[in-house]
């Protein structure tokens, strides 16, 4: 997609290859977008980041191209606001068409205030009367009166215990309180949530936030979806290392919210890049009058996604996957064959000989659900490459490849390393680790990939080889059970 | 649910009458003499097949480096008559041991060892060190190693060098030292594309020349020094980050020492 890489952001440091094709940093905005994949910013105050994602929104139309309004706004405020504040004001006001919503982590932000508007024509609909509950004195029952006109007296008449509950109720259904005058607002249709500097929030309003990752807004109970079917949200922070230990809460809540984390700082700008920025604008701010220049491709965007998330998962590409779940689950413990998440907590303590020092210390395995978003952000890879000019035949031939890098970029920020391994083996550089992990992966893919398509020919109704089964021990056990529920399901039970 | 067997460039039908076809390999079955730890062989390589050998070995890594017990011997183990286990300083200790009793066998080099491919099949066998440069991982130990090949005339332009963990000696701190028998050599392969495939070795064992049509691998890294091992008797891996990484599937290998 050639108007994506015309955003203000510049970067030309390669994240990694694909089939001989270069990805960088706003590739990896695009194949978030296309994956449908929350995406975390990780990085130093000023590397760029906000611009990056600021880039992103204008995709989806942003209706700050003129500036018009953001000029005015700062015009107005120039000494009390900064740039930021100044951007999430004009762009809650400026409702229209913009399908993006920019928050700057605040503390006394509630979200849910983004999306709703008083309607005050409900306020008619009060009731003209009400009924005047009176205690008795004498034994402390309360009776209720309405008023009427009667022989040209206005009196008080008392209601029988039956009609007292009868129009309380009818009442009732007519009262409004301050929440039942609001309605939501077109902001429902967001489809790109970006909120910059989230680990500032306090933990009240990280909760409000991840609930729009999630692709909903909960109010007075009830959850809205977001963005008609699609929504996907855009973090950054610095919040270092430490967010992936268990005992920090951003680290569990973003671990569960954002799906794909990349450290900008790891990847920074070159020398070329920066001497670029440096000499066309010396402006320390991000300019958020300014619009990167792209037609809104929204549409495509949408298009694209449902492509992905329509087609096909490749069978090599959901091996892997299987491998990333259940082989790096294995462990040997003194030729005691166990799992890490059986090992729970004793996971890497418990590993004192052969195991140590290998993957099997070094990571976990993945969840289900990171699986999943590796699998998506593979497809969003591949469909990048193919844009960048390799050939169906190529994609194919770099399935693997793709995988690898999905996994890297998921996981390495996903809590999944050992972060002691990692400090004391790489430098404390989780990408290394994560090279590392996936060279290992790849030996054992060349060693075991002539006798996995074995099984599988095998299960397409030949006949069961106890040789073919037997190459599967230890961490590819999980392959041996997967081949063997094959073979059964296609020979109807009988084997 | 039919698939397609087709897996990684692998046919399946192919593969299927391959597995079908094999014959179990005949590993080599040694007999040792009783009264002797010295191995003695049918062939020109051995595993370590005699436990009054292992036990030896056991006895002298116990004995030489102290208080390393999770480095050296508690990642040994002699089972189904053949001792399991392998790493850098195990593979680099044994041949100090082997060269201390004046044994005729020392460790397997990575010539010894592309000599029968087959032999060492299901195993990986540390037989070198990659010194690609003084930053990365392990960088201590390279620069320690540095020093002493500078001292011989040799230059950061040299990298990568490749070392025979054979003639190399540990120190207490687990710092390798060049001693005589020592060889080393720069080698353009170590820093070739990880996962780059070749055929033919050069006479140190070594990739020589880049074969796409083969099926072979070198896999290489950044680190800046590397464990080097045979990797299942086929490809030659060369980034042992942690040195100390022990599997059942390591097993060191011994071989007469060829003449010159």
């Amino acid at each position: 997609m050639k108007e994506h890489k015309e955003g203000v952001y510049q970067n030309s440091t390669e994240l990694m290859d694909l089939g001989g094709k270069p990805f960088y940093m706003n590739d990896f905005v695009d194949a978030c977008l296309y994956g449908r994949l929350n995406l975390f910013l990780q990085g130093d105050t000023g590397s760029g980041k906000t611009q990056l994602a600021k880039d992103a929104m204008d995709y989806f139309g942003t209706t700050l191209g003129d500036g018009e309004f953001a000029k005015e706004f700062q015009e107005k405020f120039l000494d009390k606001l900064d740039n930021k504040s100044n951007y999430a004001l004009s762009s809650v006001n400026k409702f229209g068409t913009d399908k993006t919503m920019f928050l700057l982590g605040r503390n006394d932000m509630d979200t849910r205030e983004l999306f709703q508007r008083f309607n005050l024509g409900r306020l008619n609909q009060k009731p003209k009367y009400n009924l005047e509950p009176l205690v008795d004195i004498e034994n402390g029952e309360i009776n209720y009166y309405y008023p009427i006109f009667e022989n040209g007296n206005f009196i008080q008449k008392k209601l029988l215990p039956e009609q007292v509950k009868r129009v309380r109720e009818e009442l009732e259904k007519l009262a409004v309180n301050s929440d039942e005058i609001r309605e939501l607002t077109s902001k429902i249709d967001t489809r790109l949530f970006v909120v910059d500097e989230l680990p500032n929030c306090v933990p009240a309003v990280r909760a409000q936030l991840f609930n729009l990752f999630d692709g909903f807004i909960e109010i007075n109970g009830k959850a809205y979806p977001i963005g008609s079917g699609y929504s996907v949200g855009i973090a950054t922070g610095n919040i270092g290392q430490k967010f992936t230990e268990s005992s920090n809460d951003i680290g569990r809540a973003l671990k569960d919210r954002m799906h794909v984390t990349i450290d900008t700082d790891y990847f920074k700008p070159t020398s070329w890049d920066t001497f670029k920025i440096l000499s066309t604008n010396t402006n320390p701010r991000v300019d958020f009058t300014k619009n990167s220049g792209g037609a809104s491709v929204e549409d495509k965007i949408l298009k694209i996604n449902n492509e992905i998330i329509s087609s096909e998962v490749p069978l090599e590409k959901l091996v892997i996957a299987n491998y990333l779940i259940h082989g790096l689950d294995y462990v040997n413990l003194d030729g005691k064959e166990t799992t890490k998440t059986k090992l729970k907590d004793a996971w890497p303590s418990a590993i004192t000989n052969h195991g140590k020092g290998s993957d099997e210390s070094l990571v976990l395995p993945v969840s289900p659900r990171a699986a999943k978003s590796i699998l998506r952000l593979s497809q969003a890879f591949d469909y990048i490459a193919k844009e960048k000019g390799l050939t169906d035949e190529q994609v194919k031939e770099n399935y693997f490849n793709s995988m690898m890098n999905a996994y890297k970029f998921v996981g390495a920020y996903s809590g999944i390393l050992n972060d002691l391994a990692v400090r004391e083996n790489y430098e404390n550089d989780k990408y290394s680790a994560l090279d590392a992990i996936i060279l290992t992966t790849k030996t054992q893919f060349n060693e075991n990939a002539g006798s996995i398509s074995a099984g599988l020919e095998m299960t397409n109704g030949g006949k069961k080889s106890k040789k073919v089964l037997d190459k599967f021990s230890g961490r590819w056990e999980f392959m041996k059970n997967f081949l063997e529920k094959a073979y059964e399901e296609n020979s109807g039970g009988l084997n | 649910m039919k698939f397609n067997s087709n897996f990684m460039g692998h046919n399946g039908k192919e593969e299927l009458e391959r597995i079908e076809n094999e014959v179990s390999p005949q590993k080599k079955n040694i007999t040792s003499k009783v009264n002797s730890p010295i191995i003695p062989i049918l062939g020109e390589l051995s595993f370590v097949t005699d436990e009054n050998l292992y036990k030896e070995i056991v006895k002298y890594l116990d004995k030489t480096f102290t208080n390393k017990k999770d480095t050296f011997p508690n990642n040994l183990k002699f089972k189904d008559s053949v001792m399991k286990g392998s790493n850098t300083y195990i593979a680099t200790a044994v041949d100090m041991y082997l060269k201390s009793i004046n044994s005729e066998y020392r460790l397997a080099n990575q010539l010894d060892l592309e000599q029968n491919l087959d032999f060492t099949k299901g195993t990986y066998n540390d037989s070198g060190l990659a010194l690609r440069n003084l930053v990365g991982y392990n960088k201590n130990q390279a620069a320690y190693l540095f020093e002493q090949i500078k001292k011989l005339g040799k230059t950061e332009k040299d990298f990568p060098i490749w070392f025979n963990l054979r003639g190399l000696n540990l120190d207490s701190n687990l710092n390798f030292n060049l001693t005589p028998e020592s060889f080393y050599k720069t080698s353009e392969c170590l820093n070739w594309q990880s996962g780059t495939k070749f055929s033919k070795v050069n006479d140190f064992g070594l990739p020589k020349e880049m074969d796409e049509n083969f099926r072979r691998q070198i896999w290489t890294s950044n680190g800046a020094l590397s464990g080097c091992d045979l990797y299942w008797g086929s490809d030659l891996s060369s980034v042992g980050a942690v040195l100390s990484y022990s599997g059942d599937d390591g097993r060191v290998v011994l071989a007469k020492p060829r003449s010159g």
